[in-house]
C-alpha cells in the first residue's frame, strides 16, 4: 500500500491503554504506539524536514510544538497543507526555522504573521514562493513514487515562475505542462480529537490534508485530545482517517492544540492568541523583545509539562470557555464513556 | 456586496469559497433565493455548511453544522487541477486588468520589500469557468495600475493575454467593493465601472482608483438589496450581524 514502503520502525513503548483488549491467550500483543509528548519531541532531529498538519490555527499540533520549542530543536524545514500561523510564527521567533515551504502564513481574521513577515523581508528565512498546487502536487508526487508530479494549473501566475519546485515542460503529447517536485518530509505532527493505542486515528471534524502529509511523510506522529478504545475504531471503521500502518506514534495531549482549535472538541483562544501577537508585534515593529520573552516563558520554557501548561493559560474554566456546540452530528451516536 | 454576487451564481452550479464571510453568506443567500440547488465548498472543507450565524474564521468548526460531506487535499487539490463553476479572491493589490497579489510588495519575489500573507489558491483563476475579485477595502493602495506579484491571474496584461499564456478559459467577471461594481470591457480587458452603490458617487470611485478607471455615459445605481434579500441575510444566515460591522 502507498506509504508502506517509507514507514520506520517506530520508538513506542507498549505502555499504552487498551493493549490488554487484544492481547490473544496465544500470541504476543499488539504494539501499542503511545508514546510521552517528550519522547515524541526528542525523536524529531535538528535540521528535520519537518511537516505540521491541520490548516491555519485549527487542529494545530501546539503542544508538540511547544515541547520541540522547550527543546531548542532547530534548523527546521516547515511544511504544511498548504497554510500555517500560530505554531510556524512562534518557531521563526525563537529561531528555530531554516526554511519554510507554506502557501500561506498568517492568522486570519487576526492579520499577518509578525515573524514570518519579518523574516520573509529580512531574508533570514529561506521562504520558498508556493501555493496549494505546487505543495499538494509534491505531497502526491511523493505519494504516486514518481519523480515529478504533471500539473496544467501552475501557469500564468508569477508563483509559478519563481518557485524552484516547479518546471515548465511540454510532454510527448504537445501539452504545455508544469513538473512539479516531490515533497517528502522527515516526520509529520499533527491534531487529532481521537486514536486508539495502534494509532487508529479519529479527525471528528476537517481533515484537510492530514492524510496525504501522512502517506508523503518517512514517520508520523500523532498528538490527540484522547486515546480511545479499540472499540470505539471497530464501531464505526468509516470514522477512521488515518489506518494505524500510518501512524508510528501517538502522544495523548488533552486540550493540545491549544491556543489553536480542535474540530468539535474547543474553539480557538482568541485572547491567547491576541496576547501572543501583541507581544510578536512589539519584537518586530518596536525592537523590543522583552513582551514575547514574557511570553516564551510563561507558555513554552517555564511549564514544566503540559499539565502545567494548561494551569498557565487559564486551567479547567477557560478550557470549557471554548468548548462550543457541534461536539458530534445529528444522529451520531453519544460519545463512549472513556 | 454579498447580495450582489449572490445574485451572480447560477442554479445547479458547483464552486469553492474561501474563507470570507462576506463569501460565505454570498452562497447561502443564493442557495436561499433563486439557486437552491448551487453546491459550494467551505473553508472547513465542508460541503453546503448550514449555521445558524456566521464566524470571523472560516475554519471555524461551528461552520460544519449542516455540512452535506466533508472533502479533503485530494478534492482541494483535484478541483485545483479540474476547476469548477466559480471561486472569489480578494488582494493586497487589484490590477487594472483584473489581475491579484496576495504575496506583498515589491520586486523581488523571493525577497518583496514588505511580506503579506501569501496565496494559498492560485489554480482556480486559471482552470474555473469563472471567478469573482472584492475588496472589503476601495482604495488607490488596493486597487493599482499594475499588481507587484501576480499570484491571481485575472487578464494579465490585457487583451488576448491570458490566451497567450496558454489559459483558455475563465478570467475574472467583475469586482466588488463596498462603493461600486467594476467589470471588464470584452476587448480590451481593461477594468471599468459598471455600477456604484447608493450613498456614493462616480467622483468617489474615480477619486480612490489608482488607475485611470473607464466610465459608461450614464452610470446606474448598483440595485439595491430586495427586502426579502435583507430577510434572509439578517434572520437566516447572519442574525449576530457580522456583516454589518463597519468595514475597516
Amino acid at each position: 500500500m502507498s506509504g508502506s514502503r517509507r514507514r520506520e520502525a517506530g520508538e513506542a513503548r507498549s505502555d499504552g491503554p487498551g493493549r490488554a483488549a487484544w492481547a490473544s491467550s496465544r500470541g504476543s500483543p499488539r504494539r501499542s504506539k503511545v508514546v510521552s509528548l517528550e519522547a515524541a519531541a526528542a525523536s524529531i532531529p535538528a535540521g528535520a524536514h519537518l511537516a505540521i498538519g491541520g490548516f491555519l490555527f485549527h487542529n494545530r499540533p501546539s503542544a508538540l510544538v511547544r515541547a520541540l520549542a522547550r527543546r531548542g530543536t532547530g534548523g527546521l524545514h516547515l511544511y504544511s497543507c498548504p497554510t500555517a500561523s500560530y505554531d510556524a510564527d512562534l518557531l521563526i521567533g525563537l529561531g528555530l526555522v531554516a526554511e519554510t515551504v507554506l502557501a500561506n502564513v498568517s492568522f486570519d481574521y487576526l492579520g499577518l504573521a509578525p515573524f514570518f513577515k519579518t523574516a520573509a523581508e529580512q531574508g533570514t528565512v529561506d521562504v520558498v514562493p508556493c501555493d496549494e498546487v505546487t505543495v499538494a502536487g509534491g505531497y502526491m508526487a511523493t505519494v504516486e513514487g514518481i519523480p515529478y508530479h504533471p500539473v496544467h494549473s501552475a501557469g500564468g501566475h508569477d508563483i509559478g515562475k519563481a518557485s524552484r519546485l516547479v518546471t515548465p515542460y511540454v510532454a510527448h503529447t504537445g501539452h504545455h505542462l508544469y513538473a512539479v517536485a516531490p515533497i517528502a518530509p522527515d516526520v509529520l505532527v499533527l491534531h487529532a480529537q481521537e486514536a486508539d493505542p495502534f494509532g487508529n486515528v479519529r479527525h471528528l471534524g476537517s481533515i484537510w490534508g492530514d492524510e496525504l502529509m501522512a502517506k508523503a511523510s518517512r514517520r508520523v506522529i500523532v498528538e490527540v485530545d484522547r486515546v480511545v478504545e479499540p472499540a470505539v475504531v471497530l464501531a464505526d471503521p468509516r470514522g477512521t482517517t488515518l489506518a494505524s500502518h500510518l501512524v508510528d506514534a501517538v502522544v495523548e495531549a488533552p486540550y493540545g492544540a491549544h491556543p489553536c482549535s480542535s474540530h468539535l472538541r474547543y474553539l480557538h483562544d482568541e485572547a491567547h492568541i491576541r496576547r501572543y501577537l501583541e507581544a510578536a508585534w512589539a519584537a518586530v515593529t518596536d525592537g523590543d523583545r522583552r513582551p514575547f520573552e514574557a511570553y516564551v516563558e510563561r507558555y513554552v520554557t517555564g511549564p514544566r509539562d503540559h499539565a502545567e501548561y494548561l494551569e498557565r493559560i487559564g486551567g479547567a474554566a477557560a478550557l470549557a470557555a471554548l468548548e462550543a456546540e457541534p461536539r458530534r452530528f445529528p444522529g451520531a451516536p453519544a460519545e463512549p464513556t472513556p | 456586496m454579498a447580495v450582489v454576487l449572490a445574485r451572480d451564481l447560477r442554479n445547479g452550479e458547483t464552486g469553492v469559497t474561501p474563507y470570507s464571510p462576506i463569501i460565505f453568506a454570498a452562497c447561502r443567500l443564493a442557495q436561499l433565493t433563486h439557486a437552491p440547488d448551487l453546491v459550494f465548498w467551505s473553508g472547513t472543507l465542508g460541503v453546503n455548511p448550514k449555521p445558524p450565524r456566521l464566524y470571523d474564521t472560516g475554519a471555524d468548526y461551528r461552520y460544519l453544522v449542516g455540512v452535506e460531506a466533508i472533502g479533503d487535499f485530494y478534492d482541494v487539490f483535484e478541483y485545483g487541477e479540474t476547476g469548477c463553476g466559480f471561486m472569489f479572491y480578494s488582494g493586497l493589490q487589484i490590477d487594472r486588468y483584473g489581475n491579484a497579489n496576495n504575496l506583498g510588495r515589491g520586486t523581488d519575489i523571493r525577497r518583496p520589500r514588505v511580506r503579506a500573507g501569501g496565496q494559498a489558491n492560485t489554480s482556480h483563476p486559471v482552470s474555473d469557468e469563472r471567478f469573482y475579485l472584492f475588496s472589503t477595502t476601495h482604495t488607490r493602495e488596493v486597487f493599482v495600475p499594475r499588481v507587484d506579484f501576480v499570484t491571481i491571474a485575472g487578464w494579465l496584461d490585457g487583451a488576448d493575454g491570458r490566451v497567450r499564456a496558454g489559459i483558455h478559459r475563465g478570467g475574472p467577471r467583475f469586482c466588488v467593493t463596498p462603493l461600486a461594481v467594476m467589470d471588464f470591457d470584452p476587448v480590451s480587458k481593461r477594468m471599468r465601472l459598471q455600477s456604484v452603490h447608493a450613498g456614493h458617487t462616480v467622483d468617489e470611485v474615480v477619486a480612490r482608483t489608482g488607475f485611470e478607471l473607464p466610465v459608461p455615459a450614464t452610470v446606474p445605481a448598483t440595485p439595491l438589496p430586495t427586502d426579502e434579500e435583507l430577510d434572509i441575510l439578517r434572520t437566516e444566515i447572519d442574525p449576530t450581524g457580522v456583516l454589518r460591522r463597519p468595514l475597516t
